[in-house]
C-alpha cells in the first residue's frame, strides 16, 4: 500500500434483507485526487458512502485510512478520521448563522470566541476559493450558500477525505461550475475528495479517476483522461445504448390549457409561483426547467387541484365538448375528474403521493378509479386486469400483483404509476421527475411512452431537471426561476447554457427573447 | 497489514460486538415457530418465578390453570357449561369487540386511545336508560333503546376529537386520552348522585325486569339451551362475530375501507386520489366510537346490569395491546382476545389456589406480553455478532 492511498476499502459489503446493496467492492482514493463516483440510482454508491461516513456498518469487509485498519462505527468516528460527508440534504440549523453552524458539536470553551473562529473561516475560504458570509443566518441562503457552509464546517474539522453526495443536483449550471473549481483548489491542496454522481459530463470535466458501480459491485476504475461518455454508459449499464431520444414533430394545434397570471403560496407563505401565464397545447411536450424548487411541484399540483390558488386562473378546453372551456382554479381533485377533465398526473414523490407503498400492483390501480359505480363495495377485478397487462407490457419485475409496491424497485415503482396515469387515457399528462433515479433503458421506456401519448394528441407536461433530457425530449421548455417565468423556448434551437441562464435570471435578454418564443 | 492498530486516535480496530441486520421475508411457519417459541420461554420464566415465590411446582400450576378454565368438569359436554369457561370467553368477546373498533381508526393511523371513555359513554347510556325508561317502555323497545342511544353516544364521544383534529389538526393521542378522564368522572358523579341507597359506592343493581329479560333469552329455543347453559354469552358471540365479519368486509371490501387505508398510508396520496381526508377521519372516529358504546351497552345490559368506574375495567387499554398483536387482522385479534382473557383467568386463578399474590399475577401477565411482543423483533430482524480474530 502506498504512502500516498487516503481510504482504501477492501470487500466490502452491505445488504438489506435480500438485496444485496454492496457486494465485494474494492476503492482507493489516493490524496490530491478526486474521484467520481459513477453509477446509476440503486447501484449502491451511497450505501458504500453511508458506511465510510459511519452511518451503516459493513457486513463483511475492511476499511484502511492512511494505511492503518480502520472500523467506523459512527459519524463520530468517521469524524475522528478525518472523513466528511456531505449529503444530499444538507444538515443545518436554519436559524444559526454559518460560522454558529460551522462550529456546531465541536468541543471547545463555554464562551465562543467569535473574533477567532471567523478568522479561520476567512482563512479556509481564501485559501480555497469559497465565497461565505459568516454572519448570514442559514434560513436566508441559497441552496448552493448552504452547500458551501457543509463544505467549510467539514474543512473546518479537519477533514481530509471529502464525500460529496449528487452535490450538483440542487445546482445551476454556473453554480456546479463554481463548485468544481473549488474542489479543483482542495485536490491541489492534497485532500482526497469522492464526489458522487450520476451525470457523465461532471464525471469527465472535474475528476481524475472514475470508479463504476453497476448492480452494487464495483465493475472497473479508470481514469478520466481515457474515458469518454460512450465507455462510461457502456460501463455503467453493461450494455451499449442508444443515447439520441426520439423526438416527433408535434401533431396537434388545440389549445389544451391555459394558464393565466397564476400565483400560489408555499407552505410557508411566500410566493411559490409569481404571475404564471403559459399555455399548453395538444399533441406537444411542453418541457419546465428549473432549478429544485423554483415552483415546478406547486405549478403541477395547483393545475391538479391539490395546491390552492391565490390569484390567476387555469383553463381546460375539453376536446369532448368541443373545446368548451372550462375554469379548474377552486375545484378539488374530484371536482376536476367529474368535470370529465382527462387529467394524469405522475407526482414527484412516487411513493409518498402517486401510490400506496403497502399496497399491491393491484390495489394501487384501484387509487385512480375505485369511485366508479355506485356500489358500495369495491371492484376488484378490473383493477387486477389492469395491474396484469401493466405487468406484462411494462416489464415490471415483482413478485406478483399483491407484492406491496414499495418493496420493487424505484424504476419498477416508476413504471407501476406511469402506467396507471397513461391507462386512465389523459387528454393532459403531467409528470414530475419522471425519470428521476432510474435507469437508463428504465428512463427511455419512460420516454417512449410520453412521445406515444404524444402523438395520440394528449398535452404532456415534463419537469425534468436534466437538460440534456430536456432539449432532447421536449418540443417547447418553460423554464422557472424562483417561481417566475423566466423563459419559453423552442427546445430545437436553444442550448443548454442559454437554459442555464434563464433559471437563474442572469440574462435579460435572453428572457425577452425567450418569452416571445410562440408555440409553432 | 499489522494487526497493532490500537494507537489510532482511541478507536479500537474493533468491530462493535453485536449489530443488527433487517431479515429477508420469512417463511410464515417461521415467524410462528419464533413466537411460539417465545411464549414457551415465557411461560418457562413464569414458572420459575412462580415456584420461586410459592414453591408450586409445574403440575400444580397446569392444574390451577385448568380448573380456572373449565372447573371441576371431565368431558367437554360439561365443560363448556361451567361458569369458568364462560367468564373466559365472555373477556375475549369484550376485548374483540373493543378491538375491532380500534381497527378502522388505527388503519387510519388515528391513535384513538379513547376507547375507555368511548365505551362508557354507550355503558352510562344503556344504565341511564334502564333506570329512567322501563316503567314506560316494553321490553323489546326498550332494548332498541338502549342499543341506539350507546352507539350514538359513542359515536359523540369517538368524533369529537376526531372533528379538532380534522379542522385544526390537534393530536389526537392526547384529546381521546383526555375524553377518557372526562367520561369516568361523568360516570362517577352519576353513580354517587344515582346511588341505590346512602353511602353506597354505585347505583347497584338496577332493572331486575331488563335482566330477567336477559336470562330467557332473545332465542328462546329448547334446542339452545340443551347445548348452551347461559344464553346472555350466546347473544354475545353472535354479535361479536356479526361485527367481526361486518369489520372484515368494510376494511377489505368496501369503498369507504380502501378509503381509509389510502389515508393511513399517506394523506398526500389521498388528497391526490381525491379522497377528502376530513371526512374520512371523521366518518371513520364515528364509527370506531359506534361500535365502543355498543360493547358498552353489551357490558351494561348483559352482565353488569349496573354502571361504575370499574365497569369497563381497563378493557379500552388491553384491546390496544389486542389490535397491535393482531396486526389488525381479524382472526388473529381473536386468538389474542383469547390468549390475554385465559392469561388473566389462569393467572388469578393461581393467585388463590396456589397462594400467589393478585398483584404478581398481573406481573405474570406482562412477562408473557413482553416475551411475545419482542418475539416481532426477531421476525423482522436477526442479530450478527462480531466474528471471531484471525477468520479473515
Amino acid at each position: 500500500m502506498s504512502d500516498n492511498t487516503a481510504i482504501k476499502l477492501v470487500n466490502i459489503s452491505k445488504s438489506f434483507g435480500s438485496v444485496k446493496a454492496n457486494y465485494k467492492i474494492n476503492l482507493e482514493v489516493r490524496k490530491g485526487e478526486i474521484l467520481s463516483l459513477l453509477g446509476e440510482n440503486g447501484s449502491g454508491k451511497t450505501t458504500l458512502m453511508n458506511m465510510i461516513s459511519g452511518i451503516y456498518f459493513p457486513d463483511e469487509g475492511s476499511i484502511y485510512v492512511d494505511g492503518q485498519e480502520v472500523c467506523i462505527r459512527s459519524p463520530r468516528d468517521a469524524f475522528d478520521l478525518g472523513i466528511g460527508m456531505i449529503h444530499q440534504h444538507f444538515k443545518l440549523v436554519d436559524v444559526l448563522t454559518a460560522a454558529q453552524n460551522i462550529v456546531l458539536g465541536l468541543k471547545g470553551k463555554a464562551v465562543l470566541d467569535e473574533k477567532s473562529i471567523e478568522n479561520k473561516i476567512a482563512d479556509l475560504c481564501a485559501k480555497y476559493g469559497f465565497e461565505l458570509e459568516p454572519h448570514k443566518k442559514i434560513y436566508d441562503m441559497s441552496v448552493s450558500e448552504k452547500q458551501t457552509v457543509e463544505i467549510v464546517k467539514m474543512l473546518y474539522r479537519g477533514a481530509n477525505i471529502l464525500i460529496l453526495d449528487e452535490p450538483t443536483a440542487v445546482l445551476t449550471p454556473q453554480e456546479a461550475d463554481r463548485l468544481f473549481e473549488v474542489l479543483r483548489n482542495m485536490r491541489n491542496d492534497g485532500k482526497a475528495i469522492i464526489i458522487i454522481t450520476h451525470k457523465l459530463n461532471e464525471v469527465l470535466s472535474v475528476s481524475d479517476r472514475v470508479s463504476i458501480l453497476r448492480k452494487g459491485e464495483n465493475v472497473g476504475t479508470i481514469d478520466t483522461a481515457n474515458a469518454t461518455e460512450m465507455t462510461l454508459t457502456e460501463m455503467m449499464v453493461g450494455k451499449k445504448v442508444e443515447l439520441d431520444i426520439a423526438r416527433p414533430e408535434p401533431k396537434g394545434d388545440i389549445k389544451r390549457v391555459e394558464v393565466k397570471n397564476l400565483t400560489c403560496l408555499n407552505k410557508y407563505g411566500y410566493k411559490a409561483l409569481d404571475d404564471v401565464s403559459f399555455d399548453v397545447w395538444g399533441g406537444e411536450i411542453l418541457g419546465i426547467a428549473g432549478v429544485a424548487g423554483s415552483g415546478q411541484k406547486e405549478l403541477l399540483e395547483a393545475i391538479a387541484g391539490l395546491q390552492p390558488v391565490q390569484e390567476g386562473s387555469i383553463v381546460y378546453f375539453d376536446p369532448e365538448k368541443d373545446n368548451q372551456p372550462s375554469q379548474l382554479v377552486g375545484k378539488t381533485p374530484r371536482e376536476i375528474k367529474e368535470l370529465g377533465v382527462h387529467l394524469s398526473f405522475v407526482p414527484e414523490d412516487r411513493l409518498g403521493m402517486g401510490l400506496v407503498g403497502s399496497m399491491g400492483m393491484s390495489d394501487n390501480m384501484m387509487l385512480r378509479s375505485y369511485r366508479q359505480g355506485k356500489s358500495a363495495f369495491t371492484d376488484r377485478r378490473s383493477p387486477k386486469a389492469l395491474a396484469e397487462d401493466i405487468k406484462e407490457r411494462l416489464e415490471v419485475v415483482t413478485p406478483g400483483i399483491s407484492t406491496p409496491v414499495r418493496k420493487l424497485s424505484g424504476g419498477n415503482v416508476q413504471k407501476v404509476l406511469v402506467g396507471r396515469e397513461i391507462a386512465a387515457a389523459p387528454t393532459v399528462l403531467m409528470t414530475a421527475y419522471a425519470v428521476r433515479g432510474l435507469d437508463i433503458n428504465t428512463s427511455y421506456t419512460i420516454y417512449h411512452l410520453l412521445n406515444e401519448q404524444k402523438e395520440k394528441g394528449v398535452a404532456v407536461v415534463f419537469v425534468g431537471e436534466d437538460l440534456d433530457v430536456l432539449l432532447g425530449l421536449a418540443d417547447r421548455i418553460l423554464v422557472l426561476c424562483d417561481g417566475q417565468v423566466t423563459g419559453i423556448v423552442d427546445a430545437r434551437n436553444t442550448t443548454k447554457e442559454a437554459i442555464g441562464l434563464m433559471m437563474t435570471k442572469q440574462n435579460n435578454e435572453i428572457t425577452e427573447k425567450g418569452g416571445e418564443a410562440e408555440h409553432e | 497489514m499489522s494487526k497493532d492498530t490500537t494507537n489510532t486516535k482511541a478507536l479500537q480496530p474493533k468491530q462493535p460486538l453485536l449489530h443488527i441486520v433487517r431479515r429477508a421475508d420469512l417463511a410464515w411457519w417461521k415467524s410462528w415457530l419464533f413466537r411460539i417459541g417465545a411464549f414457551v420461554i415465557s411461560c418457562i420464566v413464569c414458572l420459575i418465578i412462580i415456584n420461586s415465590v410459592t414453591g408450586a411446582g409445574a403440575s400444580d400450576v397446569w392444574k390451577a390453570l385448568v380448573k380456572s378454565f373449565i372447573g371441576s368438569s371431565t368431558s367437554v359436554g360439561e365443560a363448556i357449561k361451567t361458569i369458568q369457561f364462560w367468564a373466559v370467553i365472555r373477556e375475549t368477546l369484550l376485548l374483540l369487540g373493543i378491538a375491532l373498533a380500534l381497527v378502522p381508526a388505527f388503519k387510519m393511523r388515528f391513535w384513538n386511545i379513547g376507547a375507555r371513555g368511548q365505551f362508557f359513554a354507550g355503558a352510562l347510556t344503556t344504565a341511564i336508560v334502564m333506570k329512567f325508561l322501563t316503567p314506560y317502555m316494553s321490553t323489546g323497545m326498550l332494548f332498541v333503546t338502549m342499543i341506539v342511544g350507546s352507539v350514538l353516544a359513542g359515536a359523540l364521544w369517538g368524533v369529537i376529537p376526531a372533528i379538532f383534529k380534522a379542522k385544526w389538526n390537534t393530536n389526537e393521542t392526547l384529546f381521546t386520552l383526555m375524553m377518557n378522564y372526562i367520561m369516568v368522572q361523568i360516570v362517577a358523579y352519576c353513580s354517587i348522585i344515582w346511588a341505590a341507597r346512602e353511602g353506597a359506592p354505585g347505583m347497584g343493581v338496577i332493572n331486575k325486569l331488563g335482566s330477567e329479560f336477559y336470562m330467557k333469552g332473545w332465542f328462546a329455543t329448547d334446542i339452545m339451551s340443551g347445548v348452551f347453559s347461559d344464553k346472555n354469552d350466546m347473544i354475545m358471540v353472535f354479535i361479536v362475530v356479526a361485527l367481526a365479519a361486518f369489520m372484515w368486509v368494510y376494511m377489505n371490501r368496501t369503498k369507504r375501507g380502501y378509503e381509509i387505508s389510502v389515508v393511513g398510508e399517506s394523506e398526500n396520496t389521498a388528497r391526490y386520489a381525491g379522497i377528502n381526508v376530513k371526512s374520512v377521519i371523521i366518518r371513520t372516529m364515528l364509527l370506531s366510537g359506534a361500535i365502543c358504546g355498543l360493547i358498552g351497552f353489551m357490558m351494561v345490559s348483559g352482565y353488569a346490569h349496573t354502571v361504575s368506574v370499574d365497569t369497563e375495567g381497563m378493557r379500552g387499554f388491553t384491546a390496544i395491546i389486542v389490535t397491535w398483536l393482531g396486526k389488525f387482522k381479524v382472526g388473529y385479534m381473536a386468538l389474542v382476545s383469547l390468549l390475554l382473557s385465559l392469561l388473566s383467568a389462569g393467572t388469578s386463578q393461581l393467585a388463590t389456589s396456589i397462594g400467589l399474590k393478585e398483584t404478581l399475577a398481573d406481573v405474570l401477565v406482562g412477562i408473557v406480553l413482553f416475551f411475545i411482543i419482542g418475539s416481532e423483533f426477531f421476525v423482522n430482524y436477526k442479530i450478527k455478532f462480531r466474528r471471531k480474530e484471525g477468520t479473515k
